[in-house]
């Protein structure tokens, strides 16, 4: 039997993981676009990440320009560099009834990211300290972190936005009949090409959202985007795959759990108790836990 | 009919998956406002006709030409755009969205990426099948004779001058097929485009088709009024087997 600690302790802890878990949250909501359209687990979208967080440091120390001011930069890069991506990388496997090409390219672009960050940056742990980085904040009663806090609403935001896109665009609707099925889609006029470019545009425009939040709350080095593609994954599966607000939903979740086995277990098993439930989540609860299954025709 | 009228024109289409021929040397020369029926046991080659004429599959052999243009190939997501709509035996509506979108898709996509009038034409759509009342209904709450109506619907939106049917009568009940009947009807008198209707219900097709195409083993075996084909010796071998010697 655990020793339930103080409310007020309870309660730091759950925000903590909340405000942590929204970046996961906020890289599963890239990797359920581009898996909606394109049926491809995008492996890459955490090394994308943290070469958006490098990418805001190079601003930062550079050209002195805050790292959240960078998101008027970062976020339009993201989408030109996710369009000319699916260009460049994913156009000619995409037509490939076979997504085990696309998934290769996702898999050498990863170790290629990596080993360019490396080259460029070095292999050390690096980080963004602003004057602000160390400030803390009154939320809910509670003392916690600014930066943590600002990357809580930029993953509300970036979230609130694709909704928005998806729901009430008609390019958005596109995106979301090409999700349900592709084969319809492409007969209603809509080119899988197109919509494949629009969700790779958002989803790395995310990558480089997530990158600021990163770079202002964690010391990154070039290998540690794996890992949040991997916290992504099991985000995804908890929210349900193909549902954006589900993935925000298990991204926070997955942070949650983590706080918590932190606290009342240890530390170790963090990891092994987040897999552990992605496993659990996978096998006994497929369409996620946030979804309802609504009747097929 | 004038050559120049002929709105799809299948020359001589083969179709082979590996050593399996599934269309073999087919002509099929659709006019104007006619509404052919399509029939033939399964396996036939029906459906693989229906792929080939959107472009899902490129035949082996032969053309397909649309308006006199060749369109053997192309994209099929080019072929809705050209003028050309089909809807699915195993329905294919957009199920997390409402009537009203699943329409909008095919009125703004389907018709070469409009915005203007979009709106207006995914009404009319939804009125013509009688589906105004669904209109903001989710379609995974829908029956599936409502969501074989919102096919129709969807792919009217697209303004096609050829629109392909594929079995829109399947798993529905006699009031049902009737209202189905009523709306192909109408389809075809308010829009005058040509329709090109597979269906296993023959009865149906014979009442309401003034021609009728018979395939059998990837062939065209008949093609002519529901009385000529009736009495082809070669449909009637091929749906009750030949006769004793």
């Amino acid at each position: 039997m655990f020793n339930l600690p103080p409310p007020d302790i309870l309660l730091q802890l759950s925000l903590n993981g909340a405000l942590g878990g929204a970046m996961y949250g906020v890289a599963a909501v890239g990797l359920s676009l581009i898996f909606g359209t394109m049926r491809l687990i995008f492996l890459a979208q955490g090394a994308m990440i943290i070469l958006a967080a490098y990418f805001v440091r190079a601003l930062f120390y550079g050209l002195g320009i805050d790292p959240f001011l960078s998101l008027l930069i970062v976020v339009p890069v993201g989408l030109g560099v996710g369009w000319l991506m699916y260009h460049g990388l994913f156009r000619k496997a995409a037509a490939e009834e076979d997504r085990n090409v696309s998934l290769l390219i996702a898999v050498g672009l990863m170790f290629l990211v990596q080993n360019l960050m490396t080259v460029v940056w070095g292999g050390n742990t690096a980080g963004v300290v602003t004057s602000y980085t160390a400030t803390g904040i009154e939320l809910l009663g509670v003392r916690t972190s600014f930066t943590r806090t600002m990357g809580f609403l930029i993953a509300l935001a970036g979230t609130g936005l694709v909704m928005l896109f998806l729901r009430k665009t008609i390019v958005g609707k596109a995106v979301r009949a090409a999700s349900e099925d592709m084969d319809a889609a492409t007969l209603m006029g809509i080119s899988p090409h197109r919509v494949n470019a629009i969700a790779f545009a958002i989803g790395i425009a995310l990558a480089g959202a997530a990158g600021v939040a990163v770079a202002t709350t964690f010391p990154f080095n070039p290998f540690a985007g794996f890992i949040f593609s991997l916290k992504a994954l099991v985000a995804l599966a908890l929210g349900g795959i193909g549902n954006v607000t589900g993935a925000l939903a298990g991204g926070i979740l997955l942070g949650l759990i983590e706080a918590y086995v932190q606290f009342f277990i240890s530390g170790g098993w963090t990891n092994a108790i987040a897999y552990g439930v992605f496993l659990a989540v996978l096998m006994f609860k497929p369409e996620g836990l946030f979804s309802r299954p609504y009747k097929k025709a | 009919m004038q050559p120049d009228e002929t709105l799809l024109r299948l020359e001589a289409v083969q179709k082979r998956f590996g050593g399996l021929v599934v269309l073999n040397n087919v002509d099929i020369a659709v006019g104007p406002n006619e509404l052919i029926g399509l029939i033939g046991p399964n396996g036939a080659g029906k459906s693989t006709l229906f792929n080939v004429i959107t472009a899902i599959y490129a035949p082996t052999q032969g053309r397909v030409l649309f308006r006199g243009k060749d369109i053997t190939g192309i994209a099929p997501h080019r072929i809705s755009r050209l003028g050309i709509a089909r809807t699915f035996q195993l329905v294919r509506t957009f199920l997390t969205m409402t009537a009203f979108e699943n329409v909008m898709v095919g009125a703004v996509y389907g018709a070469g990426g409009r915005v203007k009038h979009a709106t207006e034409a995914a009404n009319a759509a939804l009125e013509l099948v009688g589906l105004t009342a669904r209109r903001d209904m989710r379609t995974a709450h829908m029956t599936l004779s409502d969501r074989r109506m919102l096919e129709i619907a969807r792919a009217v939106a697209s303004d096609p001058a050829l629109l392909l049917l594929d079995e829109p009568m399947a798993g529905l009940n006699p009031t049902e097929i009737q209202r189905m009947v009523d709306v192909i009807r109408r389809v075809r008198a308010e829009r005058g485009l040509s329709m090109l209707w597979v269906e296993h219900k023959v009865d149906a097709i014979m009442k309401v088709c003034s021609r009728v195409i018979v395939l059998d083993h990837g062939e065209k075996i008949a093609d002519g009024t529901p009385r000529e084909v009736t009495q082809n010796r070669k449909v009637i071998e091929a749906y009750l087997g030949e006769p004793a010697a």
